[in-house]
């Protein structure tokens, strides 16, 4: 399966996401782009700058991501990892 | 004085009220379960009541139960808060404390699963957690009735005196308002410094850092449960097995075992009445109206019950959270959420909660379209009428009959999701951010606390609705239009107003008054449809294997198919109608997925009638 939002993403390394983490590695927000109410909610779920987010597991059909943050488990879909930027 | 109970999601609040105040309240391990407000009166003290409140994450309220939170808080509704965190989680359960302690809200803070914290070998300075925030704290597990009492204990002697004690965090600046939300990036720097606060707090007052384990654990069990390939076969063993036991082999056994306790009970209830010379107009209302109306019901309880317990089993472990990831993907592409698991297995024992489920989903237009799925999803008060249809006219195929009837209703609720996809919620934006808790081990009281509360709703409703509505039929044949007893069936009430719908059924093949009236009676509820033909076919309490000879007689294998596939689709109960309208953010919506629901079982049935005579 062709995961769309990756192969995009891992072209450019310009801007590195959350969906861009190989499994298994952590990455330390940067920022959240967007806007709305999701954003919101994720900030307040602890993404905030500099927390260490790790990509845990991805769902067997390729999505939503498991993450761990703060010490516990989160999903989170494809398009609302594309949002939060990280760096390794 | 009121207390209100408030925390994130899946942290304990529902038990610690069911400890405060003795009370018996479903619990869950799956995010989102209290979907209501409810209250109790503190035991040992009844002037103080407790509000237990759906759980939210943070005071910008982003679902609609959140919203119904932040509301009571804000009205201040409650004389003081009981702030109740996940000992295990404290940093992200610690943020919705910011958010109270900057607006100033009275709190107490409960540290619940401190047992767990023991566990993994963390310690917490409570003293100094006292001091730095400025509140009353107390280390609890609930779950295993552990510092409840001081709490409780706590809460009385405070009961006279409001508690003005608002913590340290803020005492010489104003109050921040609730529910602040100004531009993402401004938003972003003061989340950014609640969150810095925590970890500064954290690292004062945790002497011993130990690992979680029931994290730990966890991790382990999901390699195999949300495993890349066996993730959804295990789901799909996992359902099979549940439905295998509750409908199959264990339920047919108790059903069976009670249908003939009631039956025996029936003819010894008539036969009593008949020896005392009560007048028979008298002996048919006990025995054809009111006994076997409530008995064909009570024979299925066992099933529901079953149902019931492995679903909440399910939730209660933790594995529902795990199959609303695994499913999400599957799910959006009908334009639901992974969360819409939850009332879509309800859906298969009752309508009713199954409803009242959507509620967990956190926006408008999922909850809509997950009611909307809930009814195509054939409640278990239709097995029977199903088991009855197949085993009378597909003998040989009565599971692929019955399995037929269940894949066809779910494939027109998935037509109809991607419909309502395509038009109606047309470009609606939806997000899946769920909390996946650790594995717990589910408390025996829980389960069958909950599982009491089932069965005394279901029968509660057996011996209201049920009763009534099977009186009620049974008025209806036996009494004329004149209001007088009928000399026939045919004379009576519902053979006219059957007769005067029945040209409306006569082009899906179901003419007949009788069948008619079975429809009509299923409105009121799905159990009705087979006892009022019992009524109707003279078979009385003896319902099921005395239905076989008259309704092979009745039915062509046409028309029973045809009644099959109506009486599988067309609107839900009333009860559960009414919830439907009640749970919806668009009762005009809900009115029109129930109509259509109709419209469309009408159509099926036509479509099916109409092509299979050309043969």
């Amino acid at each position: 399966m062709v995961n769309y939002a990756r192969t995009k993403y891992f072209n450019s390394m310009a801007s590195i996401t959350l969906a861009d983490l190989p499994v298994g590695t952590a990455g330390a927000v940067i920022k959240i782009e967007g806007s709305g109410a999701e954003i919101i909610r994720l900030m307040d779920m602890g993404f905030t700058p500099k927390t260490k987010v790790t990509l845990f597991k991805i769902a067997p059909l390729g999505d939503p991501y498991e993450v761990i943050l703060r010490g516990y488990h989160l999903t989170l879909r494809v398009s609302e990892c594309l949002k939060i930027k990280v760096e390794k | 004085m009121i207390v209100a109970l408030v925390g994130n999601q899946n942290c304990g609040k529902t038990t610690l009220f069911n400890r405060l105040t003795g009370g018996r309240r479903k619990v869950g391990n799956f995010p989102g379960v209290t979907t209501e407000i409810s209250s109790g009166k503190l035991m040992g003290n009844p002037s103080i009541k407790i509000v237990d409140l759906p759980g939210l994450y943070s005071l910008n309220a982003y679902t609609n139960e959140e919203k119904l939170t932040l509301n009571f808080i804000k009205e201040s509704h409650a004389d003081i808060i009981i702030n109740i965190v996940d000992a295990t989680n404290l940093n992200r359960n610690l943020y919705l404390t910011m958010q109270l302690l900057e607006s100033q809200t009275p709190i107490i803070l409960a540290i619940n699963m401190a047992d767990e914290l023991k566990k993994n070998g963390t310690e917490i300075n409570v003293d100094e957690l006292k001091r730095l925030l400025g509140c009353e704290v107390f280390l609890m597990a609930c779950a295993k009735n552990q510092g409840v009492s001081a709490l409780s204990e706590c809460l009385i002697q405070n009961s006279e005196l409001r508690i003005q004690n608002y913590g340290n965090i803020n005492k010489d600046s104003t109050p921040m308002p609730y529910a602040l939300c100004p531009m993402p990036s401004i938003y972003a720097e003061i989340v950014n410094s609640r969150y810095n606060r925590i970890d500064t707090l954290l690292s004062k007052v945790i002497t011993k850092q130990g690992e979680n384990k029931a994290q730990m654990f966890s991790r382990k069990i999901d390699k195999l449960l949300t495993h890349k390939v066996l993730a959804l076969p295990i789901f799909l063993i996992i359902m099979g097995l549940v439905f295998y036991l509750s409908f199959g082999l264990v339920g047919n056994l108790i059903s069976d075992l009670v249908r003939d306790f009631i039956q025996n009970g029936g003819k010894a209830l008539s036969g009593f009445l008949t020896k005392r010379s009560v007048p028979p107009l008298l002996v048919s209302f006990a025995v054809d109206g009111a006994y076997a109306g409530v008995a064909s019901v009570i024979s299925f309880l066992p099933m529901l019950v079953l149902l019931f317990f492995f679903l909440s089993l399910i939730e209660d472990t933790g594995y529902m959270a795990r199959v609303a990831f695994v499913l999400d993907k599957l799910l959006s592409k009908i334009g639901l959420n992974g969360k819409a698991v939850v009332p879509v297995l309800l859906g298969f024992g009752c309508s009713v909660p199954a409803y009242m489920s959507c509620r967990t989903l956190p926006l408008n237009h999922e909850r809509q379209a997950s009611s909307a799925m809930v009814g195509f999803i054939p409640c278990s008060a239709k097995i029977p009428l199903i088991a009855l249809f197949a085993s009378v006219f597909f003998a040989k195929y009565r599971a692929v009959a019955m399995l037929a009837v269940y894949i066809l209703s779910m494939v027109l609720g998935v037509i109809t999701q991607l419909i309502l996809k395509k038009t109606k919620f047309k470009n609606q934006k939806s997000g899946f951010i769920l909390e996946l808790p650790p594995y717990r081990m589910p408390s025996l009281k829980n389960v069958s606390v909950y599982l009491f509360e089932k069965a005394k709703v279901f029968l509660v409703k057996t011996f209201t609705v049920i009763l009534l509505s099977s009186v009620f039929v049974w008025f209806l044949l036996n009494f004329g239009i004149n209001f007088k007893p009928a000399e026939s069936i045919e004379s009576s009430i519902l053979a006219y107003a059957s007769r005067a719908f029945a040209p409306l059924f006569a082009p899906i093949g179901l003419g007949d008054w009788r069948i008619v009236s079975g429809i009509l009676s299923g409105i009121v509820a799905k159990e009705a449809i087979l006892s009022s033909l019992a009524v109707l076919l003279g078979a009385g309490a003896t319902v099921e294997s005395g239905l076989i000879a008259p309704l092979s007689a009745m039915f062509t294998a046409r028309q029973a198919v045809s009644f099959l596939i109506f009486t599988t689709l067309y609107t839900p109960c009333a009860v559960a109608c009414s919830a439907c309208i009640k749970e919806s953010p668009s009762k005009t919506f809900a009115r029109t997925t129930l109509f259509m629901q109709t419209a469309i079982a009408y159509g099926i049935s036509f479509l099916f009638y109409f092509f299979s005579g050309l043969f």
